[in-house]
């Protein structure tokens, strides 16, 4: 009897051992059709350039090969194969200006682009027309096997503003700029971005003196953290504030000094206490300024490095009008800055936690037509 | 207005409320006209004949006049009765009834010393009415003797009450091996989960494979899935009300067992005969304790005697209770748990060119801390009192920690850098509270009750110190970054009535009111309850009931597992309290007093309910959380059937859910699933358990567990195509057309377990048990996640835990 129990644990510890634990699975949903996927961002002054291409099912084994990087070599060195991508080369393309005549795109030629190029652009449906502010630009895609794909946007009016200081030793400088009065919505966004680290501070003085307010921030990590905590700025500096995000990575402690700070609003109305508000989203290097924006207000930069750079770039552009039935993924500067979420999101989550769905304002397709209109200052520090 | 906006409970408010109110002045001066019958009241305490344990939920029924009560969590009673014959019957689920005759003719004290029946060799068939049963007025809510949640197959062999929980009508478990709790379509945070009547907030060990409860300390659990009497509120889904032993009172017993996963302890016996009683239980797992040594061992070898690395997972609890009895008029007695799940990294290195140095220490705590004062009285034969003073905390702190000294090679001056990194969290309470139970007369059983409660919550605090001696660096930097600490003040008031006007018909009539105040904003509520039966038989009853909830604290998380990282936060100005409704209507129906069927079917609405927004991040968020989440609203609607046997050697139950749960997130800058509604992640159609405990002697007791459910949902996209824009490498994006638009695979798995008791031959009072179970016998390869894998074009599912068997011994005396 005892035996007979041995036995039977020995076989149930060798059929645990045994167990896989992945086995395939037959998908027993709805089999979507691909779809036409136009991308594109009409930016006032440029030409018109955009992306068309076609969506897989996500478990075509086709995707991988005709949606991922690819390279090829010629010689001894390698490229980016730029021709593939989803890409349908032959699809008709075509675009309308305000309600003008229907006018067709050819597509570049095929490219062959350095591997370390990452901003290498994959083939583009192009048009020599110069996009203008408040054009109303409506593009369309049609391709055998595949509905026909429309999207329409707006051009925005130009962001302006004016340059009034400009402050710049080595290795730092600073930069004010004013925005142009009564040109901008109160519940417009806008987006400055800095080609390197940088703090900031930014006043509201608008007319009502309730909303007065200065923000500050940084919008990048170390080593913004470390020159920050000399600052005599008493929002700036590092020990007066609290932080949105801290925390070192696990993996090598000596980094633990990468430390984002995200903005922090401070009320003078209620000194010592500090709110947060999401008034902005920060990319790399730059700053999107939502609900915050008011006439007259007076955005104060500061730049840090600790690099060779000698100058670095403002750009404030305008992010284009969106429809107002979209989610919170709708609009253009979020939707890029969620892109750069995604895999982390979906990693973090086991793979089938919530993930971040696509905002998507083309007809009987995929992807995302945008437009901004913007100016671009130059600050060169050790002139 | 939207068309998918709820309507919601504010006409409920307004015009149930009234009616409430109105109706229960009715029937107080409806009783008070009743008073000038002659009547006396009949009360004490029921308890376990061997231990003095006395017994929670134990039901006293006249069977002359069909009035009836239940104890208190003190095991008291009070029933007032005409003058006259009495027959006084009082079961409690796995003990021989008691009956008593007599004349009543003034006030008078019984207490009642009832006998375990579990060893009994034949099948006892008995008439236990159970507090669900069609006796009572309370419907929605389950009782499950420990015995029998001991007795079912668990994972690792440990036993745990939330999985049993798991197995009742209406209640769904998270992922597979999880203990989340989901109640007729809540979260996990929405369950007032208490062990002593003190909130716990953390209820989970091993990221939410075990509970904390450890059943050797438990004596009676109880779940209210809807229709929660008024004495409850904070939470909108369920209460789970766990009550320690307060141990024998009569003889020292105890058990020590050792397990595949955790060895455990419990003690308990008299200090005082009869008077004073401790009961003290732990437990720990002891992996770490050979793994540890193990890696470190094999990492010293790999390194080459340079360094070594060792890393380790256990978990602890401690349980304790005091009790002293100063008479039948007074109790006072102090509970109190411990536990703690603790992650911990070392690494050591050396390079022995340059006799540099590195010491790094990661070490992960978190856990719960909870003591409870309470003192119990009994002001006359008809008011009995409890009060209490409780303090509940849960808290995590994870610390980095590096030691090292950097030298160019060994003649060189060493340079010495020491970094520390902590980041803690915690949640703490203070409570007060007293409860009364007034027996008022034969038709009124009255229950009212004050509290306050201070909440402290530091979400998030960030300390980061670091020293160095760098010749051509001076590095010195001492910072805490916090977002403070914020209180906040919660006060209760409650008033229920349970109300027999004639022996067909009984109804229970509550009122729950709250305020919680914090930064500066104060949010009251008023909270009608309502319970109606009707007998239509003895044994066959019709329900009714309706309940709104309010709830002030909020979990963020946004794993399916428990992380110690998910925050508790208060509502604020900007997020509102969370709301519910519930209405329910059934049938229990008692089988020849050894089965209860009950079926019930309910409907709830939910409002202000919290999710992430789409890519927030959750790991550090507690600043300017409000801004990474989401409002919205859900409802949930489902008809749960159960047959449940807790008497004789085969005892058991059987439970079908069918259900459906929604949410809807479409507030301006809040919309999830693009604004439109969508299944929450735990919506299963189906949900079956068949948990069966035969004895087949009194030396072996067989059980079996079998469980089927509609597969979880997940979240599976549809296309995938390139984007440009797209700034990450592969710049792929998958399309998601909606959330948890996807069924996994159904769930179904079987457990068996068989515990052998063999005497102990010497001591006659003591035994050995060896405990075998195997979890998921037949090694069904159950969906955890679904894993794509675009190369091969081919979906995967991943399977957690196959064929665990497991065995356990116990030595008990």
């Amino acid at each position: 009897m005892n035996k007979n129990i041995i036995n039977i644990l020995k076989l149930i510890a060798l059929i645990s051992v045994f167990s896989s634990c992945q086995t395939e699975v037959k998908f027993n949903g709805i089999e979507s059709a691909p779809q036409i996927v136009i991308n594109a961002t009409f930016e006032a002054g440029d030409t018109l350039s955009a992306y068309v291409g076609r969506s897989y099912f996500f478990l075509d084994k086709n995707a991988r090969t005709n949606l991922y990087s690819s390279f090829a070599n010629v010689g001894d060195r390698q490229y980016r194969d730029t021709s593939n991508y989803g890409v349908l080369a032959d699809a008709l393309v075509e675009y309308s200006v305000n309600n003008g005549a229907w006018k067709t795109m050819t597509i570049e030629e095929k490219k062959l682009k350095t591997e370390n190029d990452r901003t290498a652009q994959v083939r583009h449906f192009k048009d020599d027309y110069v996009i203008q502010p408040g054009d109303r630009i409506t593009i369309k895609a049609s391709h055998s096997g595949f509905e026909e794909a429309s999207a329409t946007q707006s051009v925005p009016m130009p962001c302006n503003y004016v340059v009034l200081n400009g402050e710049s030793e080595y290795g730092q400088g600073s930069i004010e700029i004013l925005l142009e009065p009564y040109t901008y919505k109160t519940d417009e966004e806008l987006y400055l971005s800095f080609e390197y680290y940088c703090y900031y501070r930014y006043s509201r003085k608008g007319a009502d003196k309730s909303i007065n307010y200065t923000t500050a921030g940084f919008t990048s990590q170390n080593p913004i953290f470390e020159h920050a905590a000399n600052n005599t700025d008493g929002l700036l500096n590092y020990s007066s504030i609290a932080s949105r995000y801290m925390f070192a990575q696990a993996s090598d402690i000596k980094e633990a000094m990468s430390i984002t700070f995200y903005n922090q609003v401070y009320n003078p109305e209620i000194p010592n206490q500090l709110n947060f508000g999401m008034d902005m989203i920060y990319e790399q290097g730059g700053i999107k300024l939502e609900r915050l924006i008011c006439d007259s207000m007076v955005i104060s930069v500061s730049v840090w490095t600790a690099d060779e750079y000698k100058y670095f770039l403002t750009r404030a552009a305008r992010a284009g009008q969106y429809p107002q039935e979209t989610t919170n993924s709708s609009n253009y500067n979020e939707y890029t800055a969620i892109m750069q979420e995604v895999q982390s999101v979906i990693n973090e989550e086991f793979g089938n936690e919530a993930p971040v769905q696509i905002y998507s304002n083309v007809d009987n397709g995929f992807g995302c037509v945008g437009a901004k209109a913007g100016k671009v200052s130059t600050l060169r520090f050790y002139e | 207005m939207n068309k998918y906006q709820i309507l919601y409970s504010d006409v409920w408010l307004r015009r149930v409320l009234p009616c409430a109110l109105m109706l229960m002045f009715a029937l107080i001066a409806h009783a008070q006209k009743q008073q000038k019958a002659e009547r006396f009241t009949i009360n004490g305490y029921v308890a376990d004949a061997k231990s003095g344990e006395r017994l929670i939920g134990a039901t006293l029924m006249d069977t002359i006049s069909r009035n009836g009560t239940v104890t208190n969590n003190g095991g008291f009673y009070s029933i007032t009765l005409p003058k006259g014959e009495v027959a006084l019957s009082v079961s409690y689920v796995g003990y021989t009834p008691e009956n008593i005759k007599f004349e009543l003719t003034k006030d008078t004290l019984i207490n009642f010393l009832i006998h375990d029946n579990t060893q009994l060799s034949e099948v006892t068939i008995t008439g236990h009415q159970s507090i669900s049963g069609p006796q009572s007025v309370q419907m929605s809510v389950i009782e499950v003797p420990v015995q029998q949640i001991k007795g079912i197959p668990a994972l690792g062999g440990e036993v745990d009450v939330l999985k049993a929980i798991q197995l009742l009508p209406g209640v769904q478990s998270g992922s597979e091996g999880s203990a989340g709790v989901y109640v007729r379509g809540g979260g996990p945070d929405e369950n007032l989960i208490m062990l002593d009547g003190v909130p716990l907030y953390n209820v989970n060990h091993m990221m939410g494979f075990f509970s904390v409860f450890n059943a050797d300390a438990i004596k009676n659990v109880t779940l209210y899935k809807g229709n929660f009497p008024a004495r409850f509120g904070s939470r909108l889904s369920s209460v789970i009300d766990v009550r320690q032993n307060d141990g024998n009172a009569q003889s020292y017993h105890g058990n020590v067992t050792v397990g595949l996963i955790a060895a455990k302890v419990n003690v308990e016996g008299p200090i005082i005969k009869g008077k004073t009683t401790f009961n003290v239980s732990a437990r720990r797992t002891y992996f770490d304790l050979f793994t540890a040594p193990i890696m470190a061992l094999i990492t010293r070898n790999e390194m080459d005697g340079t360094g070594s690395a060792s890393a380790g997972y256990f978990f602890y609890d401690v349980n304790a209770k005091l009790t002293h009895r100063f008479s039948d008029n007074d109790k006072l007695s102090a509970s109190f748990y411990m536990g703690d799940d603790a992650i911990y990294v070392h690494y050591r290195d050396r390079e022995l060119s340059s006799s540099s140095k590195e010491r790094i220490n990661v070490d992960w705590n978190w856990g719960n801390i909870l003591a409870a004062a309470s003192w119990e009285h009994r002001f006359s034969p008809k008011l009995f009192s409890t009060t209490q003073l409780s303090f509940t905390r849960y808290r995590y702190d994870l610390t980095q920690k590096l030691d090292a000294e950097y030298k160019e090679d060994s003649n060189s001056p060493a340079y010495t850098l020491k970094e520390s990194l902590q980041y803690k969290s915690k949640i703490m309470d203070v409570m007060l509270q007293s409860n009364f139970d007034y027996s008022f007369s034969p038709q009124h059983d009255m229950k009212f009750g004050v509290s306050y409660t201070y909440h402290n919550f530091s979400p998030q605090v960030t300390s980061l110190n670091m020293f160095g001696n760098d010749p051509s660096e001076s590095l010195a930097l001492d910072t805490t970054i916090s977002d403070g600490r914020l209180n906040a003040h919660e006060a209760t008031l409650y008033f229920e009535d349970t109300y027999q006007p004639v022996s067909w018909f009984k109804m229970n009539l509550g009122l729950h009111g709250s305020l919680y105040g914090v930064n500066g904003k104060v949010y009251p509520s008023i909270e009608p309850r309502i319970g109606l039966r009707a007998l239509i038989t003895n044994d066959l009853a019709i329900k009714a009931s309706y309940a709104y909830m309010s709830q002030y604290i909020h979990l963020l998380s946004n794993s399916s597992v428990s992380l110690p990282t998910d925050l508790w936060v208060p509502v604020t100005k900007q997020i509102e309290p969370m709301r519910s409704m519930q209405v329910a209507g059934g049938l229990s129906y008692n089988v020849l007093g050894q089965v209860e069927l009950s079926v019930e079917g309910y409907y709830k609405k939910m409002k202000n309910l919290l999710e992430y927004k789409e890519g927030a991040s959750f790991l550090g968020s507690s600043v300017g959380w409000e801004d990474q989440v989401c409002m919205g609203d859900g409802w949930s609607y489902g008809v749960e059937f159960m047959a449940q046997r807790t008497i004789g050697k085969f005892t058991g139950w059987l439970a079908y859910t069918w259900s459906r749960t929604m949410r809807l997130f479409n507030r301006e800058g809040q919309e999830l699933n693009f604004g439109r509604p969508f299944h929450a992640r735990y919506d299963r159609e189906h949900d079956l358990s068949l948990t069966l405990q035969y004895q087949i002697n009194k030396r072996i007791d067989i059980s079996g567990t079998f469980i089927f459910s509609t597969g979880n949902r997940a979240t599976l996209s549809t296309q995938s195509y390139y984007d440009d824009k797209k700034t990450s490498s592969d710049g792929v994006i998958n399309y998601y057309e909606s959330r948890n638009n996807y069924i996994m695979p159904n769930y179904h798995r079987l457990d068996l377990g068989a515990n052998f008791h063999i005497p102990h031959h010497k001591w006659s009072n003591a035994e050995h048990v060896v405990n075998v179970s195997v979890y998921n016998v037949y090694n069904s390869m159950n969906p955890f996640l679904l894993a794509p894998d675009t190369y091969l074009g081919k979906l995967y599912k991943v399977t957690l835990f196959p064929i665990l068997p497991s065995l356990s011994y116990t030595f008990k005396f």
